[in-house]
């Protein structure tokens, strides 16, 4: 019988990058089309709007940092995988969850958030500063729930 | 079908965008505080310096302002994510220019040189709808709300029918889009201006018809409004109406282009105002 271990720990991998990968495109594709808009009416503010369109792209990153985490975890990657049972291939799918679902929400959350923070540099180009920290609040539940991914995952014993 | 489409240029958070970094926003209080406090000429540059056109050889500064007005409905046409929602803000624009067709076949008129303001509806179309009296191509309901209007002879009621059928086509065009922020706004524009019309009935004397309201209720403000002064009434309608387009500008969708027109349209009519009385002053006019 296949490793069902591996098979679900897996699972919780791809879901982990799918999801968040999910969320910061749809946040950065929705502030990129803010950026869009404020800098063909004003190119010079090009470079304040980009910073705001890229950080909802980091929960993406953070979704990938824990697929990898748990695929180096498990052997996946180093050739030597790990003969895991099923209750072990659950532990790693639902540690790799809170980065997947907080990752798809907050990504998308962020994306809004850099939307305003985007409208309000088109309006007040030295209000870019404001936007940048409230567009970065946000940012705080993706670090936490990539923390709670993080213990989780190697607090698992194999 | 443009707001649905994910991945196309034209979606609310592009217009938005271009709509706050625009280099042609409106005037702030600042700027109205110096174009009051300036003479004609000093008041026809300053208006040059805020973005306003400068008026031609032979122009005057009501020119420019109909130019700036022009540029900005052009602007919003141009980044609509959607046309339809979009053309229901030119209401006005439709009823005044059907209005004028109809007018003109009263008397027999050339239609030819009438004074048409841009709109959702094309002249020719409405031209063709006054002079055949078939209104079937400007939509159903459209056609039912002005079923008739081709035989009525008083001037009056042919305005009022088509004012009530154009703001009613774009209410309910708003709710069908489910865009409440357009709808919450016609709908207190449309009180304030029932209240406005009521007032100025009472200066003459006269109580207005249930007609020459436009089709949303007010009854709310009639008591409360008895009681108060033709200033108070006019304070307490363009305070309501600037709540509500304040209100506008945190909508995500089509508040902000609605909000972005119905100011430029108020700021091009105070803009007007100002410069007649500056013009009378300039001239030695009596300014009352």
């Amino acid at each position: 019988m296949a490793n069902i271990g591996i098979v679900i720990t897996v699972c919780g991998a791809a879901l982990c990058a799918i999801l968040a990968g999910i969320g910061s495109a749809v946040g950065v594709m929705a502030a990129g089309k803010a950026s869009a808009g404020v800098t063909s009416e004003n190119p010079d503010l090009f470079g304040k709007v980009l910073v705001l369109q890229a950080l909802p792209g980091t929960q993406g990153i953070y979704g990938f940092l824990i697929a990898i985490l748990i695929m180096v975890r498990v052997g996946l990657l180093g050739g030597n995988v790990a003969n895991l049972t099923a209750a072990q291939g659950w532990q790693f799918f639902f540690a790799a969850l809170p980065m997947a679902v907080v990752g798809l929400i907050s990504g998308i959350c962020q994306g809004k958030a850099a939307v305003a923070a985007i409208h309000m540099t088109g309006k007040q180009p030295d209000a870019s500063g404001k936007g940048i920290t409230m567009t970065a609040l946000v940012e705080t539940y993706a670090i936490l729930a990539l923390l709670a991914s993080i213990l989780l995952m190697f607090g698992i014993t194999i | 079908m443009g707001e649905y489409n994910a991945y196309g240029k034209k979606s609310y958070e592009y217009a938005i965008g271009r709509i706050k970094a625009t280099s042609h926003p409106v005037l702030t209080g600042e700027q109205w505080s110096r174009l009051r406090e300036a003479d004609l000429a000093g008041a026809v540059k300053l208006l040059e310096e805020y973005g306003y056109p400068k008026a031609e050889e032979g122009e005057t500064v009501r020119d420019s302002i109909d130019k700036e007005m022009q540029r900005a409905v052009s602007f919003i046409l141009e980044l609509a994510p959607d046309e339809e929602l979009t053309n229901l803000l030119f209401f006005e624009e439709d009823a005044l220019n059907l209005k004028l067709f109809l007018k003109s076949k009263l008397v027999k008129g050339h239609m030819d040189n009438l004074p048409l303001v841009e709109g959702s509806f094309s002249p020719e179309l409405l031209r063709i709808c006054a002079e055949t009296e078939d209104f079937s191509l400007l939509g159903k309901d459209l056609e039912r709300e002005l079923e008739g209007v081709g035989d009525m002879e008083d001037p009056f009621l042919i305005s009022c029918t088509v004012d009530n059928a154009m703001f009613n086509h774009a209410v309910e065009g708003a709710a069908k889009k489910h865009c409440s922020a357009l709808k919450n706004l016609l709908t207190e524009y449309g009180a304030g201006r029932n209240r406005l019309i009521r007032m100025r009935m009472k200066r003459l004397g006269r109580e207005a018809e249930d007609f020459a309201y436009l089709p949303v209720s007010f009854s709310e403000y009639r008591a409360k409004d008895d009681k108060r002064t033709d200033d108070e009434i006019l304070q307490d309608v363009n305070r309501r109406l600037s709540s509500v387009l304040t209100d506008l500008g945190y909508d995500d969708g089509m508040g902000v282009l609605a909000q972005y027109y119905f100011q430029k349209k108020n700021e091009a009519a105070a803009l007007r105002l100002l410069f007649a009385r500056k013009s009378q002053e300039a001239t030695g006019g009596n300014d009352e």
